[in-house]
């Protein structure tokens, strides 16, 4: 009953997790903003959902920052540029 | 060998080795990570006297790499198609199932240096389909910009968030089905 409500007179959780990620990117229109914060207030399953989507978002910068990871064996890698060499002489 | 010749031959040697790892990243495929690679140095010769130490010769070779993976998603995923959450939500919008109100488990606090969980999330990633797996890397590779991903990638905004929260949804699922045991 109380999910219905919020629904009605805020936003349903599927508008709201998709504010989240324009919040994130700090793109959110201001209005958006305050009823999602509303939201959050009153949903425990889209502020559960919140919490996670933040420990994902370290996550991501987590593995942004580092370098990618190395699935190339030397070998390939080494194929790799004696063709390309060859080719750009 | 002139020097433009010279530098190409050993900026080959010096950067394949990151240039194709970071590739093979974007992309998730061997093949197109391989051939875009090639044409990341391709440009470069071709562009040589362009480059004019404004930047590292690796910065330089990095954003065309960027440049060649947003235009090959241009020409080939342009169309993203539907992409529908009825799988986590009901027809008016509320959550499907309630194993989204269970938290997860990191009590140590350090998650991120685990290098178990590491290679989980990195499979998860893999498994988005490339459509959206695509503008979701270059997303966080240029920090958020959304508009800049748009405009390189030639998706629309509306579209691009759809595809970072659905994206997101199966994260999330990837990793509790996988790591955080929640079902």
């Amino acid at each position: 009953m109380i999910r219905r409500l919020i629904h009605a007179l805020i936003m349903p959780c599927k508008q709201a997790t998709l504010l989240i990620e324009q919040r994130n990117a700090d793109e959110i229109p201001f209005f958006q903003k305050i009823r999602l914060r509303i939201h959050l207030t009153i949903c425990k399953w889209c502020r559960a959902y919140n919490r996670k989507v933040q420990t994902m978002e370290g996550m991501m910068k987590n593995m942004f920052t580092q370098d990618a990871p190395e699935k190339f064996t030397k070998d390939e890698l080494q194929l790799f540029k004696d063709k390309l060499k060859n080719k750009l002489k | 060998m002139d020097k433009r010749s010279e530098d190409i031959q050993q900026w080959i040697d010096t950067y394949s080795d990151i240039l194709l790892n970071s590739a093979l990243f974007l992309l998730s495929d061997r093949q197109d990570a391989e051939d875009i690679v090639q044409n990341v140095f391709i440009s470069a010769f071709e562009s040589y006297h362009s480059f004019q130490n404004r930047s590292t010769v690796k910065t330089w070779l990095m954003a065309i790499l960027k440049n060649k993976v947003a235009e090959f998603y241009r020409k080939k995923y342009r169309q993203t198609g539907k992409i529908s959450l009825d799988q986590y939500f009901d027809p008016d919008g509320s959550w499907k199932y309630d194993d989204i109100l269970q938290d997860w488990d990191d009590k140590d606090g350090n998650l991120l240096d685990n290098s178990d969980f590491n290679r989980v999330m990195n499979e998860c990633m893999d498994k988005l389909p490339i459509k959206w797996l695509i503008p979701v890397k270059l997303y966080y590779l240029e920090e958020k910009k959304a508009d800049n991903v748009c405009q390189e990638t030639g998706i629309t905004t509306t579209n691009l968030w759809k595809i970072l929260q659905r994206s997101r949804m199966q994260l999330r699922e990837c990793l509790e089905l996988n790591w955080f045991n929640i079902s």
